[in-house]
Parts: C-alpha cells; sequence; structure tokens
C-alpha cells in the first residue's frame, strides 16, 4: 500500500479507542528488574549524608595524623567520634520505619525485608572499611598494636550500635531518630569522660576489660541486630 | 483469577480483630464496608502480607501471600502511607517502581503515564511534603498500579478527596475492575453503591452480608420508615428504634428509621438505600445519646 494512499485512510477514518488495551498487553510477559538491578538501584537511595559523613571522619582522622602528634588523647578523640557514623547509618536504617514508608515498602515485590538487609549490609560493610582505613592510618603511629587500637576504637562504637539497636527494637515511637542521636550523644561523652579520668584505662591492665567488653557487646548487637531484621517481616501492629 | 481467603483469623492479646473470614474474590470491585475498629484494615493489612494470620491463609491462584510471586501481582495503598521528605511524586514513582520489579525504562514510562492519569503530571517534580491530602492520596493510588496489578487493594482510597476528584476516581476504578480484583475499604457509602459490584459488611471482625447492592439490601427492604411526628412521640420512637436521620422541621420532627412493623400512625415505608443498612448495622449507640 502506497503511503500516501495510507495517509488518506488515516485522514478519513479516525482509529476506535482501544477497550481492552491494558488486558492485551498484561498477556505479555515483560522483562523484569533483576535482583541485581534492584540491589544497585538501592544503593542509589542511601543518603549521601552517610557516605559524605564518612569520608570526613576518614579526612579529618588523616589530617590530624600528619598536623598533630599522635597520643593516648588522639585515640580518644577518634573513638569518640566513631559513634556518629554508626549514628547515620542507624538513621538509614531505621528511615522506612521513620517516614511511615514501612506498610507499603512490605507490600512490593522486594519488600522491607530485603531493602532492610540491604541497606544494613552496605552500611555495615561502608562502616568497617572507614573503621579499618582509620586503624591502618594508626597502625605504628602509636605504641598499641593494630589488634589493641582495634578494640580501642571499636568498643564505643559497639556500644552505641548496642544501645541505639535495643533502643530500635524496643521503641515504636517514629522519633527513634532522637532517641539514637541521644544515646550516641551519651556514649560519645561517656568515652571521653571514661578515658580521660582513667588515664591508664589504655594501659596493659585494662586488657582483659576491653577484651571482654568487646565481645560482649559483639554478641549483644548481632543479637539485637537478628530481631531488627526479623520485625521487618511484619508490621508492628497493635489494637 | 482467584483471590482465596480461608478461615483468616487475627487475635491481639484477647481481642479478636478479624474473626475466621472466608472469601473467594474473582474480577472485579468489592466494596468492604464497615465502621472503625470493625477489622478491615487489619484484613487488607493481611491480605498484603504486611500482617501475618494467627490461622488461615490467603492464596491467589495457588500462590500463598507469604511468596514474592503473590506480591509481584499485588497493588496496595495503605491508609497511611508516608514518603521520604527528599522525594519529589516522581521520584517516589520510580523508587516504588524499583520495589516493584520494573527496569528503570518501564518505571520512567508508567510514572509518566500514571502521574497524567491522577493529573499530577504538572507538579511531578515538585517536593511531596508541598502536596495537599488530595494529591498524595492521588499519588498513592498512581504508585498502587504502577505494576500492573492483579490484585488491587486500596484502603480508604478516597479520605482526603473531593468531590470531583472522587468522581474521576471511581471511574478509574470501575475500569480497572474490569480486569482485576479490586477490594476496596471506604466510610463512604455512595463510593461503594456507585463502583462495588459485590459488597462485604464487616463489623466486629467478620463479614455479616456479602453480594450485590440489590441483595444486600433486602435484608431491612420493607422495613424503613419515614415520619413526621411531635418531639414527645420523637424521643419515643428514637429511643425504640434504630434511627437512620432526624430533622427539625416545622415544629416537627422527621425521622428515617429501620422497624419491623409502621412505628406510627403516619409512618411510610420507603425504599431502602445502602446507607440505610450501613447506619442500622453501625449506629449502635448512637441514639442512646441523643
Amino acid at each position: 500500500m502506497s503511503n500516501n494512499l495510507k495517509r488518506e485512510l488515516k485522514s478519513a477514518f479516525e482509529a476506535p479507542i482501544p477497550t481492552r488495551k491494558s488486558s492485551f498487553l498484561s498477556q505479555f510477559n515483560y522483562p523484569r528488574a533483576s535482583r541485581f538491578d534492584f540491589f544497585k538501584r538501592q544503593v542509589g537511595y542511601i543518603r549521601k549524608r552517610v557516605w559524605i559523613l564518612s569520608g570526613f571522619l576518614f579526612i579529618g582522622t588523616l589530617l590530624g595524623l600528619y598536623c598533630y602528634k599522635v597520643s593516648t588523647s588522639f585515640v580518644w578523640m577518634v573513638s569518640s567520634v566513631l559513634p556518629f557514623i554508626s549514628l547515620v547509618s542507624m538513621n538509614e536504617i531505621v528511615r522506612s520505619t521513620t517516614y511511615n514508608m514501612d506498610e507499603l515498602e512490605m507490600s512490593c515485590k522486594h519488600n522491607f525485608l530485603e531493602i532492610s538487609l540491604i541497606r544494613i549490609g552496605l552500611l555495615g560493610i561502608g562502616n568497617v572499611l572507614v573503621l579499618i582505613g582509620i586503624l591502618f592510618l594508626f597502625v605504628g603511629k602509636t605504641d598499641f598494636g593494630f589488634f589493641r587500637l582495634g578494640l580501642y576504637l571499636t568498643t564505643p562504637y559497639l556500644l552505641n550500635c548496642y544501645g541505639s539497636l535495643f533502643a530500635i527494637n524496643r521503641l515504636k515511637s517514629r522519633e527513634i531518630t532522637y532517641v539514637c542521636g541521644s544515646v550516641t550523644a551519651f556514649v560519645s561523652t561517656l568515652n571521653a569522660l571514661f578515658t580521660m579520668q582513667i588515664n591508664i584505662i589504655y594501659t596493659e591492665r585494662y586488657w582483659v576489660f576491653w577484651i571482654a567488653t568487646f565481645i560482649a557487646l559483639a554478641v549483644l548487637s548481632a543479637i539485637e541486630a537478628v530481631k531488627l531484621i526479623k520485625k521487618t517481616g511484619e508490621l508492628q501492629w497493635s489494637l | 483469577m482467584e483471590l482465596i481467603i480461608d478461615r483468616l483469623t487475627k487475635q491481639y492479646k484477647n481481642k479478636i480483630a478479624v474473626d475466621r473470614i472466608s472469601l473467594t474474590l474473582n474480577n472485579g470491585v468489592y466494596g468492604l464496608l464497615g465502621a472503625n475498629g470493625s477489622g478491615k484494615t487489619t484484613l487488607m493489612r493481611m491480605i498484603c502480607g504486611v500482617l501475618k494470620p494467627t490461622s488461615g491463609e490467603v492464596k491467589f491462584n495457588g500462590i500463598d501471600v507469604s511468596e514474592e510471586e503473590y506480591r509481584d501481582s499485588l497493588g496496595y495503598l495503605p491508609q497511611d502511607f508516608g514518603y521520604y521528605p527528599e522525594f519529589t511524586a516522581y521520584d517516589f514513582m520510580l523508587y516504588m517502581g524499583s520495589l516493584k520489579g520494573l527496569t528503570k525504562q518501564q518505571a520512567r514510562e508508567k510514572a509518566n503515564e500514571l502521574l497524567e492519569l491522577v493529573a499530577l503530571s504538572d507538579v511531578a517534580k515538585k517536593k511531596i511534603k508541598a502536596y495537599s491530602g488530595g494529591m498524595k492520596q492521588r499519588l498513592g493510588i498512581a504508585q498502587a498500579i504502577l505494576n500492573n496489578p492483579k490484585i488491587l487493594i486500596l484502603d480508604e482510597p478516597t479520605a482526603g478527596l473531593d468531590p470531583k476528584e472522587r468522581v474521576r476516581f471511581r471511574n478509574l476504578i470501575s475500569r480497572l475492575g474490569k480486569d482485576k480484583i479490586v477490594l476496596l475499604s471506604t466510610h463512604i457509602v455512595s463510593d461503594v453503591e456507585y463502583i462495588a459490584s459485590e459488597i462485604l459488611l464487616m463489623k466486629d471482625g467478620q463479614i455479616i452480608h456479602q453480594g450485590s447492592l440489590e441483595e444486600i439490601i433486602t435484608a431491612i427492604k420493607g422495613k424503613v420508615f419515614e415520619c413526621s411526628v411531635d418531639n414527645q412521640v420523637a424521643a419515643n420512637l428514637i429511643a425504640e428504634y434504630p434511627i437512620i436521620n432526624v430533622r427539625e422541621e416545622l415544629g416537627k420532627t422527621f425521622l428515617r428509621l429501620v422497624a419491623e412493623t409502621p412505628p406510627c400512625e403516619t409512618a411510610v415505608v420507603v425504599p431502602a438505600v445502602l446507607e440505610d443498612l450501613y447506619l442500622y448495622y453501625f449506629n449502635e449507640g448512637v441514639n442512646k445519646n441523643e
């Protein structure tokens, strides 16, 4: 059929409005996004402030190490700041509940549980990388070994993780962000006061205390994290 | 297409919110009508897999509610939903598209198409926090149909919509109901009357009536009366019968009520409507306070 004739026919007869277009189209299987696509897109939905704060802390430590003489006080300063990385990560993890998106997310193909696992996984990896990075910056610049330094830096971080997760799992309030902020401020201040008041806290004498505290907090944090993951499977409901 | 709800129960401590409900839903619009606290939202949440039932099961074409495949066929508008504050309507649609398993390209196309459909395309790039209640509700409706769901669950979808938007919404739902299972809950009796092919009346966690509009109002057919009486007689009738409407007019009191036999000499029987049935079942206690 010539193009001219086609044009003439088009102008002469108005095409009817499709009546069963959607049911016709729904018969076909369209390519769907893979789980990896979903994962990649979720990475983009993590707020930039998490990565920016982590970057600032890393760069700040780097600059501090070059500009000042590394001493015990520098260790407690960094260990008092690390809980704030955990705070922004926690806020990101509970973001759906804070903004009342959890119910909607639970009903989707890739549900709230998947979203939470991706967030926890990514933020956990991010935090571990920052911690390891900072540890490597410190190595050889203090009298402490790698593991000992690791204990001093991560124990307050873990205390904050445990405290925040404990609160998240027990409080139903959407204002949980402020509660986590208070927990972080408390942990950070406590760590600073503790290490300032007890000068010998970083000596061999307290070695066992640090190991025991670290292990206890790691176990308790893991228990609370599992509880949080289980909670994401169902809406927290009450009559 | 068949959504089977089998002896679905949700118990919370001593209170049974949903009590052994069994339903089979096929293509069409189902209106769930009930008072606050009757268990509508709990039932809908269980159908969406958001709440786990105490007992019973929900299956769509043999697929259990807990499976990903089931959720892939589902569109849900909760009664009260939030959004991330930095999101525009378009961002929100893309985000929901990613959760519903759409590719980026599909999500973009569907977002544009549906925002147009709910008349939000001109404000698509505006932050949701600047939206009115009605606009948010329209956005919620748009996200619910983003994945072209086979089951569409809408909890109070017309809340916050103005009359013009409600008419538009009714027409949209009527169209969608042709090839989907649509279950919507509402307090607004007229919404159900206009669009639902089948009405489910829920009270105290149970479905007390089920059927088409004509079938369902047979329960009070020939039992709805209207009369104008003096205040003393009106007070007696209010105390004795379920009252649907009271109006003061020219020194008398006009009453619309439900009774087995004419409640007074001047009472005339009138055709029953769904609102009569609704008020008959759900205005307990109202008369006592009047």
